[in-house]
């Protein structure tokens, strides 16, 4: 599961789209306009704001200090005021500063939450505005940024800083003891419920292997396309869902997860993992080393292994405000920030995650060791093979209704075919809203 | 108010003493637990495990490093500061504005004072994640933006407190005030010797729950706030639990240092916030 930081986000669709569209408050109308074309004649001068996204800390505060530092030595006569908000709520925050007109110049976000900025028109085109970045910066990245309903349609909305993936982490002790491979690990899955049976028996239904219900990812894993081919409107209620919803509905009838999974008192696979009741979990190229943090003797028993079916990928980028003052500098600053040799620097810092640049990998040398440098090593390919499953018009709400459908299919009381065709057929009506 | 007594249903039996004790026992522990749990975790060292199936409330190798840490990280103290200033215009603004408000709709006759309870009454509805955007945009315009009067000043005046207090007031019998009135008490006068000597419990339910309010908001401030060195302790101690590190123990360290203040002002107050809690619920 994602960190908390990553779930706050999902609850932003929804109080957004109200609150930026609804109300009529958006700051578009004043001056903003992404389409305009920044002059880049002339040398660069005065002050912008750049706000970064709970990275203020004692890793990362002295990269920003000596990277602005850097930039200003540069540029003489320009100053950088570096920000960074704390991680909790940086949607609402992101809204207030919209609807206040404080957007920072260059701004770190998210794909969803740019999302909804791009839709007032806060945020300038950067496809527009920098014409080798197709060349200069991952597609996989770039392409989370490009919104259909906003913009030209195939146009990015931020530079790609930082990506990062789920890589699939198991406690070896807890397969060794219940008789399986620790090397020959689940790629599929069919093996996975197939170890996850064994566990179960051999323990007497004590261990548990898996410890999650499905989600968009899985469906679309299994060959279901999340959209129907318009874009615009959901069609994930096909047979081979429908097959892994029953896959799932079937394990969980048999006792192979826990009773809590579909219930509010379940903590998320991560929390399981730690506490050692549960074999597997996904978590992000870092889970190692933040493992580390919180349960140290738990380290020696993880073994990492690539994500099964296609990976999904977590995008970080730098956008510019629109209505920056000082457009010229804003742009030639979010490019500095995210030019291969910082973004090389910055992942030495970020383990287990890698740049938003197409040559900066090969000049980061990871300095991580043991499993952490393998982890690292299986996030990399786990990135490039990569994608971004979650379309942008997915909301909170459409989560919650998904959840409450899968609930009544795995507990019986609907067939899979009926809860996916709710899910669809809920979720698009929530769309014309 | 007394009652006879049944000797049936009132005895104590062993089985009945045992059930009161259990079920008190189990309450107590889901309510402190949580809190010794962070309690344990604060004080746990870096190389114990943090997270397990059955809870390790007493560390074994208990250490005060995660509390240093805490303030090497953020500039606790400042940001502590600030939270008190805040909540000081909270719980002041609060005593003031609502026992005046409070009395007023109890008391005095004036036109629309139905009306005005009713409008009270109403934002009670309003959940505040629905108005949070317009007051943000209202505070800045006044130009409080990014300053904590601006964090304070939605909160100075609660209306729950207002109907609290007037709930309160209400329940003074109308013969004292009338006396009072005959004796050439002023209405301020009779606020002060009448009114509230009869309220205190009340207000330091006000006290205590203006404060607690204040203290522990983090999305307005969050919201308000732009400059670090104005932060307050919430928004803070966010800081702890950043995108690549996250040390559950130092997080633990820093909300036990937030606890502390609400508990201290809790324990001096508790005599009085029994009673008022008493005191609005029972019309006398």
């Amino acid at each position: 599961m994602r960190t908390s930081r990553l779930g706050s986000v999902a609850a932003f669709g929804v109080a957004a789209s109200l609150v930026l569209s609804g109300c009529g408050v958006g700051g578009g109308s004043g001056g903003g306009d992404s389409q305009q074309t920044v002059s880049s004649a002339g040398s660069l001068s005065g002050s912008i704001a750049f706000q970064t996204w709970s990275l203020k800390n004692a890793t990362f505060t002295p990269y920003f200090t000596s990277l602005i530092k850097a930039f200003e030595k540069l540029h003489p006569g320009t100053a950088i005021n570096w920000i960074d908000q704390p991680g909790a709520n940086y949607p609402d925050k992101v809204t207030s500063q919209v609807t206040g007109d404080s957007l920072p110049d260059v701004v770190n976000l998210p794909p969803d939450i740019a999302h909804t900025v791009a839709k007032t028109g806060d945020l300038l085109d950067l496809t527009k505005n920098d014409p080798s970045i197709a060349q200069t910066y991952v597609a996989s990245g770039l392409s989370a940024y490009e919104y259909k309903d906003t913009g030209t349609g195939g146009d990015s909305f931020a530079f790609p800083w930082y990506l990062g993936t789920d890589v699939n982490y198991w406690n070896k002790a807890m397969l060794a003891k219940d008789g399986l491979s620790t090397t020959d690990l689940p790629t599929s899955l069919d093996q996975l419920i197939a170890d996850a049976k064994i566990m179960h028996d051999k323990s007497g239904g004590k261990d548990y292997l898996m410890s999650r219900a499905p989600g968009l990812m899985d469906f679309a894993n299994a060959g279901a396309p999340l959209l129907d081919s318009a874009g615009t409107a959901f069609a994930f209620n096909t047979p081979a869902a429908v097959k892994v919803l029953q896959q799932y509905t079937a394990a969980y009838q048999a006792g192979y997860l826990p009773s809590n999974v579909l219930t509010s008192t379940y903590e998320g696979n991560s929390a399981l993992f730690l506490k050692q009741e549960v074999a597997w979990t996904t978590g992000g190229g870092n889970y190692i080393q933040s493992t580390e943090q919180t349960n140290p003797s738990l380290v020696s028993s993880i073994v990492p292994s690539a994500a099964i079916g296609t990976p999904p990928l977590y995008v970080q980028g730098i956008s510019v405000s629109s209505k920056s003052r000082n457009l010229p500098l804003a742009l030639a600053f979010a490019e500095y920030v995210t030019n291969s040799a910082n973004q090389a620097a910055f992942i030495q810092l970020a383990q287990g995650f890698e740049p938003g640049t197409k040559d900066a990998s090969t000049l980061a040398a990871t300095n991580d060791v043991g499993m952490q440098a393998q982890a690292s090593a299986i996030a990399e390919k786990d990135v490039e093979n990569g994608v971004n499953f979650t379309p942008p018009i997915w909301t909170s709400a459409m989560d919650t209704i998904l959840n409450q459908q899968i609930a009544l299919a795995m507990t019986g009381k609907e067939s899979a075919k009926t809860a996916l065709d709710n899910v669809v057929t809920q979720a698009n009506a929530l769309l014309g809203q | 108010m007394t009652r006879r007594r049944s000797p049936k249903f009132d005895a104590v039996t062993p089985l009945g003493l045992t059930l009161r004790y259990t079920a008190l026992c189990v309450v107590l522990l889901i309510t402190i637990g949580p809190m010794l749990w962070e309690l344990s975790t604060s004080l746990k060292s870096p190389f114990e495990d943090v997270y397990s199936s059955t809870p390790q409330l007493l560390p074994r190798h208990p250490t005060l490093h995660n509390y240093d840490l805490v303030a090497q990280t953020i500039p606790i103290w400042h940001f502590a500061e600030n939270s008190v200033l805040v909540a000081v215009l909270g719980v002041g603004g609060n005593l003031v504005g609502a026992t005046a408000a409070g009395y007023a709709l109890a008391r005095l006759r004036f036109r629309g004072r139905r009306l005005v309870t009713g409008l009270f009454l109403s934002t009670l509805v309003l959940p505040g994640e629905v108005t949070i955007i317009s007051q943000y945009q209202t505070v800045t315009k006044l130009g409080f933006g990014d300053s904590l009067i601006g964090v304070a000043l939605p909160g100075m005046i609660g209306a729950i407190n207002v109907l609290l207090i007037r709930n309160a007031f209400r329940s003074i019998p109308d013969e004292l005030e009338d006396a009072a009135v005959i004796d050439g008490a002023n209405v301020w006068q009779r606020i002060r010797y009448i009114g509230l000597p009869n309220v205190k419990g009340i207000l330091s339910v006000v006290a205590i729950l203006s404060f607690i309010a204040a203290w522990d908001d983090f999305l307005w401030p969050l919201l308000v706030l732009q400059s670090p060195n104005k932060l307050t302790l919430t928004v803070g101690l966010s800081y702890l639990q950043g995108e690549f590190s996250a040390d559950p123990r130092t997080i633990a360290a820093g909300t036990m240092i937030a606890l502390v203040p609400i508990l201290v002002l809790f324990a001096v107050l508790q005599r009085f916030f029994f009673r008022g809690v008493g005191e609005g619920a029972i019309k006398g």
